[in-house]
């Protein structure tokens, strides 16, 4: 069985080395929109089953021809692929296994900042051989953040509330995007983690200047979801941004910035 | 004149309530957030965050003493309580079939319903088991039973929900929690309860005849039927309601009657306002306990009340051993 792997793996390698790869897999909801946005025409196999989620993915009409996976070995085998994408800490036991038997597999860190982010997408592009389209991409990503309005002098206090009572600390890309587009944000202040707890009761008592909820269009509701409208939030400036913007790093979070450089003003 | 210290204590607790949270203000500052400025950040935290939190806690727990001392007598078994029989349970997945099915952002009022039938079901299989003169173990297995198949089902909805975060919240179902409740919830929720709170009540006669048997209490001029459909009834609106907006919070029915039976010499008709203010406090002071804890997500209410009942459970279970071989 091993020699069997080392052939593959060998096989693999000379033609991931040398060739465009040509049967591209992702199996992680950041790398699939990555994938879909910079993809030579039929490139791309396969995306993961949240890509199609409109709550998640800001590319989930742009999925036509592409299958679906559920990051699970079995279902990447069958696509034969040159290339797995995968997030560097999501469904690590698959990206073992197909590492083990040869695949080539590429795992992209999660970007904490504007310029990781912006790196990913290079990244990306190289992955494909498609380095030209992501510089472009980026070209413009960079030439858009320029153009963000000045930081205030005096940046207002907002409260980022993610469901689940989940804010965004130092360390993380929304935090990032959040100072660019020209706040302060309370969990830095509060000294909390990049993903830390928020209680309401914290919230009102530090009356920020805005309150920054993500918001998915799903189906049907969560207790999660429903504690976001809560009626003691009631009294503040609300900012909903969709939560498809604010998952992974990427062109998406330049859109993200705009938004809220936008609701600032 | 028990009453009456009961009530303040219930009265001194609520205040004491008000006083705590993740916020941690001053007295003071909550004095002017009850009676200043509605737009003042502590007016928001007391009036909108801890004031439903607390008046919720209260009716939950008055409803699972009274349901807890009506269905111990009603059955002549000290065991007998919501969260055994699985009445709690199956109340659970009523609301939370009529909540992640989206039923109750288009009928708000689908969420107590969906929690009455659930606590309604349950309690009619409850009293058909226990109409073909069930021995106390075999009430207590049904519970398992029922409370296995509520709890796998609850599990199964909410794994099916295609809302990725429907599966986290399965504790707040199994466990309870009065967690950012709000006034919404109170609305809901309180005048079913109360509903419930009052025809529980008018078993008080039922119970005290039915202490000398049931052909004695029929021959009192007990309508034994009709007893049993206020039980049901009562018990499915005091706590279905309330599991419908806090989840199931269990042991409360079981811990305060007991405590309270040997005050009241042991007559069940005397136990049920006792055993509704004793819920009341017990659930509130665990609510206010759990409060305290942290940093990190608030412990469920329903694991505090698991760790003071289950041992309680076990130490009955145990003196009576002998009784029920």
């Amino acid at each position: 069985m091993r020699w069997l792997a080392g052939i593959a793996f060998a096989l693999a390698a000379s033609f991931a080395a040398e060739a465009r790869p040509a049967r591209v897999v992702s199996i992680n909801l950041c790398t699939d929109q990555l994938a879909v946005l910079l993809a030579h025409p039929n490139q791309l196999l396969s995306v993961s089953w949240l890509a199609r989620d409109r709550a998640l993915s800001p590319v989930h009409d742009r999925l036509a021809g592409i299958a679906i996976n559920h990051a699970q070995v079995e279902d990447v085998l069958p696509l034969r692929p040159d290339l797995v994408l995968a997030g560097r800490f999501a469904a690590r036991q698959t990206q073992a296994v197909l590492a083990r038997l040869g695949f080539r597999v590429i795992a992209l860190d999660i970007p904490t900042s504007l310029d990781q982010a912006l790196a990913a997408v290079e990244s990306v592009g190289r992955a494909l051989d498609n380095f030209p389209a992501a510089e472009a991409l980026v070209h413009d990503l960079r030439a858009r953040l320029a153009a963000l309005p000045p930081l205030p002098p005096d940046p207002p206090l907002a409260a980022v509330l993610e469901p689940r009572g989940v804010t965004v600390g130092p360390g993380t890309l929304f935090d990032d995007v959040l100072r660019r587009a020209g706040y302060s944000n309370l969990a830095a202040r509060l000294g909390l983690g990049a993903y830390g707890e928020l209680p309401l009761e914290i919230v009102i008592k530090h009356r920020p200047a805005a309150l920054i909820v993500t918001a998915g269009e799903r189906p049907v509701p969560s207790l999660a979801e429903a504690a976001l409208a809560h009626g003691a939030l009631s009294g503040m400036r609300r900012i909903e941004v969709p939560s498809a913007l604010t998952g992974c790093g990427g062109p998406f979070s330049v859109d993200l910035a705009e938004r809220l450089a936008r609701a600032r003003s | 004149m028990r009453t009456v210290i009961a009530l303040t204590l219930v009265l001194a607790l609520a205040l004491v309530s008000l006083l705590v949270g993740r916020a941690g203000l001053p007295p003071t500052e909550i004095w002017q957030g009850l009676t200043g400025d509605g737009d003042m950040p502590a007016a928001v935290i007391v009036r909108e965050l801890r004031l439903p939190r607390t008046i919720l806690a209260l009716a939950i727990g008055a409803g699972l003493g009274l349901a807890g001392a009506v269905l111990q007598g009603l059955l002549r078994n000290p065991l007998a309580e919501p969260g055994i029989v699985g009445v709690s349970g199956l109340a659970a997945l009523g609301a939370v079939i009529a909540f992640y099915s989206g039923w109750s952002q288009a009928f708000a009022l689908a969420l107590p319903l969906g929690g009455m039938l659930g606590a309604a079901l349950a309690a009619i299989l409850v009293l058909v088991l226990a109409g073909r003169a069930a021995s106390v173990v075999t009430l207590i297995l049904a519970g398992v039973a029922v409370n296995s198949l509520a709890g796998a089902l609850t599990a199964l909805a909410l794994s099916l929900s295609p809302n990725p975060f429907a599966l986290y919240e399965i504790m707040f179902w199994l466990m309870g929690s009065l967690s950012d409740r709000e006034w919404r919830h109170v609305w809901l929720a309180l005048p079913p309860m109360a509903i419930g709170w009052a025809v529980l009540a008018t078993t008080r006669r039922g119970l005290a005849a039915l202490t000398l048997g049931e052909a004695s209490a029929r021959s009192l001029g007990i309508d034994l039927g009709r007893l049993k459909l206020a039980a049901v009834l009562g018990t499915a609106l005091a706590v279905g309601a309330g599991v419908a907006v806090a989840g199931a919070i269990g042991f409360v029915g079981l811990v305060v009657p007991h405590l309270l039976r040997p005050l009241v010499g042991h007559r069940p008709e005397a136990l049920l306002l006792p055993s509704a203010l004793g819920g009341a406090l017990l659930t509130l002071a665990a609510d206010i306990a759990v409060r305290l804890t942290g940093p990190g997500p608030e412990l469920r209410i329903g694991v505090l009340t698991a760790l003071i009942g289950a041992p309680f459970f076990l130490l009955m279970v145990l003196r009576r051993r002998e009784a029920w071989r």
